[in-house]
């Protein structure tokens, strides 16, 4: 018995020690999710999976440059007389300075005439994007122009056809500005807009309105009162303004190319900053027959409805937001002007929106309501022009070491603000416009070379095109 | 006295055969090559990918001629290398009958599905670098999306009124339905960033890529039907738009 299991002890202990090594070895060397792989492959090849799957990707960061733009000279169709090439020369140049009102071209210099083949290719080689070329031709008194885009990166082509008389050339210049613009920028309304603004003059003030680009000046106002405050009506066919007379203030209102102007109002005191609620219901204005100035609802007729602004120190400049729910204004009720917020309608308290300088006037909404621009005094008690975002607060500065720059006034499209400054080293205001960044401004009139005038205040841009 | 004097020589002896395999097993173990282990992960879609798995060595796909080429080389010995593996692995009927469906094109996808889960994955955790950075384990240059994000991303120019306040807020998703040799069939603009500006020089330049390189074949039914979402924001997006 002894024997056997010694026989079995000597035949079986060493096996049994292999064994159970080999039985590790075995379960490191076999793949442990093969079960699972293939599974996987299987839900994998599956075309329904691969097809919900949507890959997304994020891109950040753009290259914030102006498009390369070769405008070749305007050409004139047949034989053209000399006032002919004249008209062909002066259209070119209004439409490449309307190009450097709005910004966002680079010019790439073109001379001398070339077929469309070859100086799309030379253009290319020079760096430019897109290639502009215009046409004239006379026809008695009448242009017809046609423009012709080449976008050089996508190969879009795009021809487009204007008529205007010879004395509209200005009118045919901002559309082909504009045709321009949109074609490699995007859609933009100014070129055919009108501003408005108050110039002083040794005699008194009117009035004037100009094309978008400071030309083309007209006065709509006439009599000896001083006008100050101007603004459109929502539909741009009248303006409203402050007269300053003799026997006091008063609000009227005047068709634009009439002469004729009917009072608003005429309460004693103050009256001013007439702004009227976008769904044309209604007017806001700064009136101060109580006592301190404050901001009135009247209906479009002037009839007085009621005071909006608490009466807490000067409240004054309103300016309401396009959806006509809320109104910006100045207020001296925290000691100094600053700018507030507040619901129209019921007893809204108002919100500050500034803290910094100690003066901060002129509020204006832009067109979708996100910004409040004004006028701020620095620490160093220099005006500029200011941008505040009403979700954050956050104040940005337009213009900044050029002078004393005051009442910003947005375009429709939100993008530019018209201002006045007094800049390098004269002293009577002119017009000037800018981006919101304040990367790019440009000088529109210069009353300096006028001796008559003493200069243009308080620009605003009226909504539509005439 | 017998017994005794035998279990002591047998425990010698046992002794002595423990040593001398001990010895023999040490030698063996050492002249042969370490074993490796093979661990194998794929991820579907919906499953977060486990990172306690080895990170993959994979190498781009190559460019479809290329790899339609090289595919009618190996695709028939690759088939055939790959069915007695999985059925030595497995020994299994049904696993040979899933190693069949192994054989190429159809294990490739996997690894697509793998690429565009974790870009989708990707981009659910919000992720803002300028660049795209693919996940462990993925490969991080020469991806077919690393070359469209270039692509795209130097053509993205936007027009400098909008370096400011206004521009800081835009965003704009776009989707790009690609044709197989990379050429851009269609362009949509998902969601508008709300400035016509904004979204015109994010078409235009997406549109001046003429072509985004021919699209790797199992990716190509995906870029024409479905196509790719593409979000662009001139400084830094702020928010999420997912919006599939």
């Amino acid at each position: 018995m002894n024997k056997i299991a010694l026989l079995l002890f000597w035949l079986c202990g060493p096996q049994a020690i292999a064994g159970i090594t080999y039985q590790k070895n075995k379960a490191q060397d076999k793949p442990t999710i093969v079960e699972e792989t293939a599974s996987s492959i299987d839900k994998a090849t599956n075309t329904g999976d691969i097809n919900k799957v949507t890959a997304r990707l994020r891109i950040e960061g753009a290259s914030f440059r102006p498009f390369n733009l070769c405008l070749a000279d305007s050409e004139v169709e047949g034989s053209a007389t000399q006032l002919q090439r004249k008209t062909a020369q002066d259209i070119h140049q209004i439409i490449e300075r309307d190009l450097k009102i709005v910004h966002g071209f680079n010019f790439v210099t073109h001379q001398g005439p070339k077929s469309s083949g070859d100086l799309f290719a030379l253009m290319k080689q020079k760096g430019a994007e897109g290639v502009t070329t215009i046409r004239l031709k006379f026809r008695n008194d009448l242009i017809d122009a046609t423009i012709d885009h080449k976008n050089l990166i996508s190969g879009k082509r795009s021809i487009k056809s204007f008529g205007a008389s010879v004395s509209g050339q200005r009118r045919l210049s901002h559309l082909l500005a504009q045709s321009i613009y949109e074609e490699y920028i995007g859609p933009e309304s100014i070129f055919l807009l009108q501003i408005a603004a108050v110039r002083r003059d040794p005699s008194g003030s009117q009035i004037v309105l100009f094309d978008f680009d400071g030309f083309n000046e007209t006065v709509i106002t006439q009599g000896p009162w001083q006008k100050t405050s101007p603004i459109f009506s929502p539909e741009g066919k009248s303006i409203i303004y402050t007269v300053i007379t003799s026997q006091g203030h008063g609000i009227v209102e005047q068709d634009i190319g009439s002469k004729h102007m009917q009072f608003r109002t005429r309460k004693p005191g103050l009256n001013l900053d007439a702004r009227v609620i976008p769904d044309n219901s209604g007017m806001l204005m700064t009136l101060s027959f109580e006592g301190n100035p404050n901001i009135y609802r009247a209906t479009r007729t002037g009839t007085i409805l009621g005071k909006v602004s608490q009466g807490l120190g000067m409240n004054l400049s309103p300016s309401v937001s396009p959806d006509g729910k809320q109104m910006a204004f100045v207020s001296t009720r925290a000691g100094t002007p600053q700018i507030y917020v507040q619901l129209l309608g019921g007893n809204s308290p108002a919100t500050r929106l500034t803290h910094q300088g100690k003066y901060n006037q002129t509020p204006q909404f832009s067109p979708d309501g996100r910004y409040v621009a004004f006028t701020g005094r620095d620490e160093r008690n220099v005006f500029d022009i200011f941008l505040l975002e009403l979700t954050s607060h956050r104040v940005s500065r337009i213009t900044e070491n050029q002078g004393r720059n005051q009442e910003p006034f947005f375009t429709p499209s939100g993008r530019f603000v018209y201002f006045t400054s007094e800049r390098e080293g004269k002293s009577k205001p002119d017009l000037f416009i800018a981006t919101l960044n304040g990367d790019h401004q440009f000088r529109l009139t210069d009353a300096s070379a006028r001796s008559t005038t003493l200069g243009y205040i308080s620009p605003v841009v009226r909504p539509k095109a005439f | 006295m017998n017994l005794k004097k035998a279990l002591i020589a047998s425990f010698l002896l046992h002794g002595l055969l423990l040593v001398l395999s001990s010895g023999i097993g040490w030698a063996w173990s050492k002249s042969r090559a370490p074993l490796k282990t093979i661990e194998t992960h794929l991820v579907i879609k919906d499953k977060s990918r486990n990172k306690e798995l080895l990170p993959r060595k994979e190498k781009a796909p190559p460019p479809p001629e290329q790899e339609k080429k090289r595919e009618k080389d190996q695709i028939a010995p690759m088939a055939k290398a790959e069915e007695p593996v999985v059925k030595k692995d497995t020994k299994d009927v049904k696993d040979a009958s899933i190693a069949s469906k192994r054989s190429l094109p159809k294990t490739a996808p996997s690894k697509y599905v793998n690429k565009l889960a974790s870009l989708s994955e990707m981009y659910a955790k919000e992720i803002t670098e300028e660049k795209i950075t693919v996940p462990e384990g993925e490969v991080e240059d020469d991806s077919y999306f690393d070359r469209i994000h270039t692509l795209i991303k130097e053509s993205f120019v936007v027009p400098k009124h909008l370096d400011g306040p206004r521009g800081a807020q835009l965003q704009a998703v776009i989707r790009l339905f690609l044709a197989s040799d990379g050429s851009l069939n269609k362009l949509t603009l998902e969601t508008p960033s709300g400035d016509e500006h904004f979204d015109k020089a994010v078409i235009d330049g997406t549109k001046r890529v003429s072509n985004f390189g021919a699209v790797p074949v199992l990716l190509q039914d995906v870029m024409r039907e479905r196509g790719l979402v593409v979000e662009l924001c001139p400084v830094k997006c702020q928010k999420s738009s997912k919006g599939e």
